[in-house]
């Protein structure tokens, strides 16, 4: 009988079980609060795994949905960085053009002031080596550049041309030390020579061989002479700074801040000819 | 040691599944999470043991769904007899054929289902494009989380297993 039942075990467990099944489909529809307490068992086990689950669903949503909230916001960031940076980019070429306005306004108030035929020009390029001061402007022999024109900007005048090229020109401008132009006290009518005196500290010049008798003081205006027959007369140059007058000599010298801020220097005009024009 | 683990796994597995696809929000697109484990004990279990383990499983899955626990235990049962007869007739022994071929194990199941709930409730399901479609994607998806299912199933039996080492000094 052992035998029996081991050797045909599987099978009885199979049919046990179907018949199980079967009886347990026919005999009864239990009502719902009627469960077993195998199945209440189940549903009690099951419910905390089915809540946790739930929970962290729920939490992987709320990250979820935070990071493509970050993503749009970091982008809506970058987007508005972006538009903030265009407008920054415009606010300064609009106060670039401001700028150039202002200073083209000068130079051609300038260029009412003194009617001769000038030049424009634009600064392509400076001394590298800083030993001189010198620029490199746009315009050369071709254009109609002579050799030692003038160059004046809107607040007086810068230099004058030393090296000529075809299309280009090298300008020597008054703080260079191998510099000097004839000029006048505005307000005394004393004479003097405008000589370079620049320093890497100081951009400026000095008034030499003015007699220790004239009358130089602090603030006066400098103007060209036009004697040298360079520079047409009357075109600012700087103002005294600071006036030297030693014990023994026949001179006395003067620092003089130059009229033009050479570290702005930007649209400047060269002199072609002292012609005036209306 | 090893029976337990898998009625327990199942238990874990019927409980995660349960909400799980509910909330992935799939339709039909949904493994028949039964017949993964049953189909896997065909192969790994003797004929006794498998039947009584994929018994128990169908019973736990029939308390997951709150149907009667008789119609997934012989669910169940028709699932252990089908694979392990296909099984061993194809000779599929290793995982990913078993987990493959449990596509076929899972249409036999739906339509083993409806022919159960046809007979004993009388629902008069035809046998129409939808429930077909319904069947097919039922199958497909039990076919795609069959391997990693099974995958585990083995881990955890190969964990659960105790390890016999030979004492080399005493030889």
């Amino acid at each position: 009988m052992a035998e029996i039942l081991r050797k045909y075990r599987s099978l009885i467990v199979t049919v046990l079980l179907l018949i199980f099944s079967l009886t347990s489909l026919y005999s009864h529809h239990q009502p719902q609060e009627e469960r077993s307490a195998m199945e209440r068992a189940t549903v009690w086990l099951t419910t905390p795994i089915q809540k946790a689950i739930v929970y962290i669903w729920a939490g992987v949503g709320i990250i979820w949905d935070s990071y493509f909230d970050l993503v749009d916001a970091r982008q809506l960031a970058g987007e508005n960085g972006y538009l903030l940076t265009l407008s920054n980019l415009r606010i300064r070429e609009l106060e670039a053009v401001e700028s150039e306005n202002a200073r083209l306004r000068r130079l051609l108030e300038f260029k009412q002031r003194h009617p001769y035929k000038y030049l424009p020009a634009r600064i392509i390029g400076t001394d590298i080596l800083g030993q001189f001061r010198t620029i490199t402007i746009n315009i050369g022999a071709d254009d109609g550049v002579p050799q030692l024109a003038p160059v004046v900007n809107g607040d007086g005048v810068v230099g004058r041309i030393y090296a000529l090229s075809s299309h280009s020109a090298r300008v020597l401008l008054i703080i260079d030390q191998n510099s000097s132009v004839d000029g006048v006290i505005l307000r005394t009518r004393s004479r003097g020579i405008i000589q370079g005196n620049a320093s890497d500290e100081r951009l400026e010049c000095k008034f030499a061989y003015s007699l220790r008798t004239e009358d130089i003081e602090v603030g006066d205006e400098i103007v060209t002479s036009g004697i040298d027959r360079s520079f047409p007369p009357g075109m600012p140059l700087g103002r005294v700074e600071q006036v030297f007058r030693s014990e023994g000599g026949i001179f006395q010298d003067a620092i003089v801040h130059p009229a033009v801020d050479f570290t702005r220097l930007e649209e400047i005009m060269v002199l072609i000819s002292t012609e005036t024009q209306h | 040691m090893k029976n337990i683990g898998i009625v327990i796994f199942a238990f874990v597995v019927f409980a995660v599944g349960g909400s799980l696809f509910h909330l992935l929000g799939f339709s039909y697109f949904r493994p028949d999470l039964l017949c993964i484990i049953v189909s896997y004990l065909s192969m790994r279990r003797d004929w006794t043991s498998g039947i009584l383990i994929s018994a128990i499983c169908g019973t736990f899955f029939a308390f997951h769904h709150g149907t009667p626990a008789a119609f997934f235990i012989m669910d169940s049962i028709f699932i252990f007899f089908f694979m392990r007869l296909c099984l061993l007739r194809l000779n599929l022994r290793h995982l990913p054929f078993m987990a493959g071929f449990t596509f076929v194990s899972a249409i036999a199941s739906q339509m083993f289902i409806t022919l159960l709930l046809d007979l004993f409730y009388r629902t008069d399901q035809q046998m129409s494009p939808e429930l077909i479609i319904r069947v097919l994607f039922v199958a497909s998806a039990t076919a795609v989380f069959a391997f990693p299912l099974m995958l585990l199933m083995q881990r955890l039996e190969e964990f659960l297993t105790p390890v016999v080492r030979d004492n080399y000094l005493l030889k």
